[in-house]
């Protein structure tokens, strides 16, 4: 969460001005993809060990939801930077593009933590035990 | 120590009404998740400036620009964490301050910070010498290192409070 984040930041404005988009790009995205990958791996031994708890759980439900869209739109950011060098700089089209992306990436990924956190919490505040 | 530690005003601090209100409602995991979500923002930017004084990662960029551009960040999270972080705490005061976990913690945040201050008031001085070299010397990747440590071991033991508790 921390590369995307950051990167996110940038491409508002808001954060590390010395640093180029595309440059930033290349060099955070490798860091991300290893992360999620030990996220994956870790969060799935939860999910082995007790199914049912994940499954019957609704905010389970919204965390993928915001998820899967998360990962197809960092995806898609990143396959589009490669496509061509300084892709989301080139105009201010396509910066403005960039921008729309960051704000959407930024505000999904922090539900993906949110939820990920409530739903322990989801057990004890709504579920009568 | 111990007396301090069992002392009848940290069930004082329990007893006040904002730490019923915040440990009886979902104020407790909206709290939680912020202070998670404020941790990953501290912890991402300082891991940046880490890597860069371990000589592992932006070596393009000076430490100096680097570290001024990521720390405001770094201090704005922090203080946010803090206050999410002390509105839990007082909704279970006494046995926090009993929790092993609880106790590493504020060890190891303490350390973190005794290191972040020798690198800023100590080192922070001579740095213009190997702003932009990329194999930093020993005195540098030994703070780095151990910011790593501590930040990871501080995100540990929080995690483990709550398994604990």
């Amino acid at each position: 969460m921390g590369s995307v984040v950051i990167l996110d930041l940038r491409i508002l404005s808001l954060a590390v001005p010395s640093q180029k988009i595309s440059e930033m790009t290349r060099r955070l995205m490798p860091w991300l993809w290893w992360a999620l990958a030990s996220n994956f791996v870790s969060g799935s031994f939860f999910l082995f060990a007790r199914p049912h708890r994940y499954f019957n759980n609704p905010i389970f439900g919204w965390k993928l939801s915001f998820l899967i869209p998360a990962i197809f739109l960092t995806l898609f950011f990143y396959l589009m930077s490669r496509r061509e060098h300084g892709y989301w700089e080139l105009n201010s089209k396509r910066l403005w593009a960039a921008r729309g992306i960051a704000v959407v990436s930024l505000g999904l990924w922090i539900m993906v933590a949110m939820a990920g956190r409530w739903i322990a919490y989801m057990e004890y505040i709504y579920f009568p035990a | 120590m111990m007396e301090l530690l069992n002392a009848p005003f940290w069930i004082d601090i329990e007893n006040w009404p904002i730490s019923w209100e915040i440990g009886g409602t979902a104020w407790f995991p909206f709290l939680e998740s912020i202070h998670v979500i404020a941790a990953a923002f501290v912890v991402g930017s300082i891991l940046m400036v880490d890597l860069r004084l371990l000589g592992l990662a932006a070596t393009n960029y000076a430490i100096t620009t680097l570290s001024k551009e990521l720390l405001p960040w770094s201090w704005g999270a922090f203080t946010v964490a803090t206050i999410t972080g002390v509105g839990m705490f007082i909704t279970r005061a006494a046995s926090h301050v009993v929790n092993p976990a609880f106790q590493w913690k504020i060890f190891l945040l303490l350390l973190a910070g005794v290191n972040m201050a020798y690198f800023h008031f100590r080192v922070y001085a001579q740095i213009q010498q190997w702003d932009t070299t990329v194999a930093t010397p020993t005195q540098l990747k030994v703070i780095g290192g151990l910011s790593l440590l501590t930040w990871s071991g501080v995100m540990l033991a929080g995690r483990w409070i709550g398994h604990i508790i």
